[in-house]
């Protein structure tokens, strides 16, 4: 006996095989189940699929990264966060968690990609000190030309 | 030209002129591409193709484009006045 995923239908191989159309029509907007013997199989759309493998992948980076973090040792995920500084570090961490919950409600994942883009780009830039110097000296209007 | 659609004036820092002139002969095409990209849509990342960072902490404010692998332009923009402002050019080891 095999029981509901994601409130899937459960149908049995005969019954696939006479209603095929049918059956595969109704797989593309909800996962079915074909019981085969002992065997329990799924049908879903393509993009489901590659959906839960975006959230599986994403949520156990965000969940190793966090667990890295409560544990405070150097992080195999983002080994570059070793250049930030505590207080960045506090700030990426509530970051990529908010992010996630937002992600994991939207669907969109994008954001959270950004957000890792653009910490690893910031501790990239505390690694150098000297980038550090010039970005922290703004200039006065006069120190500027403009570029033709 | 609606003002919305008016290019950004870009300002460089001068001493920066000469890393500058140096990176046009190292990447010319790429750092061409990266102009363009500064004149007219900054802080598009759609439009990037994923060569746009928004650095953050103590550099908020601060966006990186990377021209190649290792070479980077960080500039700032003011959107009112639509100028960047290239505060560095140079690369990451």
């Amino acid at each position: 006996m095999a029981s509901t995923v994601f409130s899937d239908f459960i149908v049995n191989a005969t019954d696939l095989r006479k209603n095929q159309k049918h059956w595969l029509e109704k797989a593309y907007d909800n996962p079915i189940t074909i019981t085969y013997g002992r065997k329990k199989l799924a049908i879903m759309s393509r993009e489901q699929v590659g959906k839960l493998y975006t959230e599986k992948y994403y949520a156990e980076l965000v969940l190793k990264a966090c667990q890295e973090f409560t544990k405070e040792k150097k992080s195999d995920t983002f080994p570059w966060m070793e250049y930030l500084s505590d207080d960045e570090k506090m700030q990426f961490h509530s970051e990529i968690l908010n992010c996630a919950m937002k992600s994991i409600i939207t669907g969109d994942w994008t954001q959270l990609e950004y957000l890792i883009q653009d910490w690893e780009a910031t501790a990239e830039t505390e690694r150098n000190p000297e980038i550090v110097k010039m970005l922290q000296d703004k200039g006065t209007p006069e120190e500027y030309v403009t570029l033709k | 030209m609606s003002p919305s659609n008016e290019e950004y004036r870009i300002e460089l820092k001068k001493r920066l002129e000469k890393n500058w002139e140096a990176l046009e002969q190292e990447t010319s095409g790429a750092l061409e591409r990266c102009k363009k990209f500064l004149k007219e849509t900054p802080e598009n990342r759609l439009k990037s193709s994923g060569k746009l960072k928004k650095l953050k902490g103590r550099f908020k404010g601060i966006l990186q484009y990377d021209v190649t692998d290792q070479a980077r332009v960080w500039y700032r923009v003011d959107r009112r006045q639509r100028i960047v402002y290239i505060e560095y050019i140079g690369h990451h080891r």
